[in-house]
Parts: C-alpha cells; sequence; structure tokens
C-alpha cells in the first residue's frame, strides 16, 4: 500500500527539496531522534539560523518527517512501498532512498515505542512451581496432602505482579489438558485458515 | 498436653448422667452436634428449645460444648476408639454411653477432618480455567499487528480469577513447566 499525505503534511515535507540531500539526510535523523526522546526546540532554532530560514519552516520539516516514519510504521510499510509513496508524491528518488534507508534501520525501534501506547493488557511473563505436601495445620494434625504452588508473574500496567497460587494433583492434571487443547486449536483448520486470508 | 481442658472435662461429665438425657436422647444429641460443626445449615438451625422443650436450655447448651469440643479435638488429632474411651472413662462415662457416641463419631469422623482441613493459612486454590484464542489485528496505535493471542482465566476458589494473555510460544512454555512439575509428583507419589 502507499502513503497519503495531507496537503498540508506535503507542504511541511517539500522544504526537504529545497535543502541539501545531506542536511535532508540530518532531519531525517533528527526526527528519529526526537521520536525516541521527545522533542529538543534549540535544535529548530540552531538550525534555521544555520540555514538562513524561518524557524517555522524548520519545524514544520522536521514534525512532519517525525509524522511520515510514524504513519509508515503504524502501517509497516515495506522499504518499497516507503520509497514509493515518496517518489509518487514527487520527492527525488536519492532522497527517497535515503529516508528510506533511515526508516528501515529504525522500523523495530520505532515500532515498539509506538506499540507501548497501545492497551495494556495483563500479560503472562513467568512462572514457577514448587511441590508441597501439608502434613499438619492448628485445625487438624496428621494430614498428608499434597498440592503444587505456582508463582505467577503477569505484567501489566502497574508493572509485574506476582500472584501465589495453589493447585492440587486433579486440578493440574485437568488445567494441563485444558491448555494442550487450546494449543492444538491453533493448529486447526479454521484458524489457519482465517491467518492465511486475512494477513 | 492435655487434649482435652477440665473446663471440658466437667462439662462432659455432666452429660454422663442418665438423669440429663437418656441413651436416645444422647444419640440425637451427639449426632446434632457432629452436624453443627460440620456446619451443615439445616441441622444446625434447628433451635435447640425445639429438640428437648423440657429440659434446662443452660445444662444442654453446656452439653453441646462439651460434646463439641470432644468431636473437633478427637478428629484434630487423630485419636483412635480406644483413646477416645480412656478420654470418656475420664469423664466418669458407663460402657454403653462411651459406645453410643464411639460409633457415631467414627461414623463422622471423615467428614469432620476433611472439613477441619479446609480451614488455616493457605494461598488461594485454582479449581477451573478457561481460554480464548484471538487474532489481534490492529489497535489505534499501530494499524496492523496481525498477531494470534491467547486470554487464559484461572478461576480460584473464591470466586475471583486471574487473567493474563500470552502468546503461543509462552503457553507451550507454561504447558511444558506444568507437565514437568505433573511427572515429578508422579514420581514423588511412588514413594
Amino acid at each position: 500500500m502507499l502513503l497519503k499525505l495531507s496537503t498540508e503534511h506535503y507542504e511541511h515535507l517539500s522544504f526537504l527539496n529545497k535543502i541539501e540531500p545531506d542536511v535532508a539526510s540530518e532531519f531525517a535523523s533528527i526526527s528519529l531522534k526526537f521520536l525516541h526522546s521527545g522533542i529538543n526546540r534549540k535544535m529548530f532554532k540552531l538550525a534555521s539560523q544555520k540555514l538562513q530560514v524561518e524557524i517555522e519552516e524548520v519545524e514544520n520539516c522536521i514534525i512532519g518527517l517525525m509524522q511520515l516514519f510514524v504513519e509508515a510504521t503504524k502501517n509497516k510499510l515495506s522499504d518499497v512501498d516507503f520509497c514509493d509513496s515518496l517518489i509518487v508524491h514527487g520527492f527525488t528518488p536519492d532522497l527517497a532512498s535515503a529516508l528510506k534507508d533511515l526508516y528501515s534501520e529504525h522500523a523495530k525501534a520505532t515500532g515498539s515505542r509506538i506499540g507501548a501506547n497501545a492497551p495494556k493488557l495483563p500479560r503472562y511473563k513467568n512462572m514457577e512451581w514448587r511441590l508441597d505436601v501439608k502434613l499438619a495445620s492448628r485445625s487438624l494434625h496428621n494430614q498428608l496432602e499434597p498440592s503444587v504452588q505456582l508463582k505467577l508473574a503477569i505484567e501489566n500496567f502497574a508493572g509485574t505482579e506476582t500472584k501465589l497460587v495453589k493447585a492440587d494433583v486433579p486440578t493440574l492434571l485437568h488445567m494441563i489438558s485444558e491448555l494442550e487443547g487450546a494449543l492444538t486449536e491453533n493448529k486447526s483448520k479454521h484458524v489457519q485458515r482465517f491467518v492465511r486470508n486475512i494477513s | 498436653m492435655d487434649i482435652l481442658s477440665s473446663k471440658t472435662i466437667v462439662l462432659l461429665s455432666a452429660t454422663a448422667e442418665d438423669s440429663l438425657f437418656s441413651n436416645e436422647e444422647y444419640s440425637v444429641i451427639v449426632e446434632h452436634a457432629c452436624q453443627i460443626v460440620l456446619q451443615s445449615a439445616d441441622q444446625a438451625e434447628k433451635p435447640l428449645k425445639l429438640l428437648f422443650p423440657n429440659k434446662d436450655v443452660n445444662k444442654i447448651q453446656e452439653s453441646y460444648t462439651g460434646l463439641m469440643t470432644l468431636i473437633v479435638e478427637a478428629a484434630k488429632n487423630d485419636l483412635q476408639s480406644d483413646q477416645i474411651e480412656l478420654l470418656l472413662d475420664d469423664c466418669n462415662y458407663l460402657p454403653d454411653r462411651k459406645d453410643i457416641f464411639v460409633a457415631i463419631y467414627n461414623g463422622n469422623k471423615n467428614e469432620v477432618r476433611r472439613h477441619l482441613s479446609t480451614f488455616g493459612v493457605d494461598s488461594p486454590r485454582i479449581v477451573d480455567l478457561g481460554w480464548r484464542l484471538d487474532y489481534h489485528l490492529k489497535n489505534n496505535q499501530m494499524y496492523k499487528v496481525n498477531t494470534l493471542n491467547y486470554s487464559i482465566s484461572l478461576k480460584q476458589e473464591d470466586g475471583d480469577t486471574i487473567d493474563f494473555q500470552c502468546s503461543k510460544e509462552e503457553l507451550q512454555n507454561m504447558i511444558s513447566k506444568l507437565k514437568e512439575a505433573a511427572k515429578i509428583m508422579e514420581r514423588a507419589s511412588q514413594f
């Protein structure tokens, strides 16, 4: 698929055509850095002074580049599509290629930063188990009750939470068979057909 | 350490006498006391006055206290019939009443022990689990995610659930750990 830029966005980015290619590459690197660590307004001032242009033009251009990279990552654009999208909008192939290189280099990092803002549901992190036999308690002496203690580490928006639960032998076996059923469902025709067709 | 306190022995000694309860009434009381220990609701709610309208309520309550203490302590310490009979001797029980108690107690012993084992310090127990397989297409941050995703829900005894998501690989990892635990459990049970 190809990216479609709005008129405003295109106007901001067309500043790239007016500057030297290596400056354009530098702008792109700066924009990627800003995506990762936040915007530093001093850079705009420095660049605009160096290039003898309005600070607004520099700002719009760099922010436009940030937007470009974000949209491309959101849509998981391939390198070819990224390049083509730029060329279609009238940017030179060299510029497009330079930007594409930077894009693919940082694609994974940008993707994970964006993905970190997605709704975070509790995720499984780790599980440890321990075999115990209950021999006695205050209310009943002379017991013999085997059980498995499970320590589940679950990661949610508040950090990693550790939950301690107990399962007796029949429950453990039941859990194993249910989970194995869940795993085999993954290989069913229905699921495979869906995955093949949708992606 | 003595199994029964001197106070309990005094209370039980009162139940030894024929003057308070006949043997039939005594059987009813002991059985009822077992049901109360087991917290079987319908039995426990019958007011004492209705069961024994002609007797002194205080004396009946004291009898119940003594008998329930004996039932719980006997179950807790897994006392055998002869040990219980020795205790009842200390309470001046006659042989036939001793037999009545031991018979009814033995009939309910396993239930009482099972009930007592539920009290105490413990982590919440898992009783069931549910799972769900989803395909995550996209979210408002990423327009193309396209990953398979499992949602697992572990149900605890008190009704609470532990919910989490995991990928296929994480699920496989979890299953292999559980299988390992089950194997060790099986090996340990063969000793």
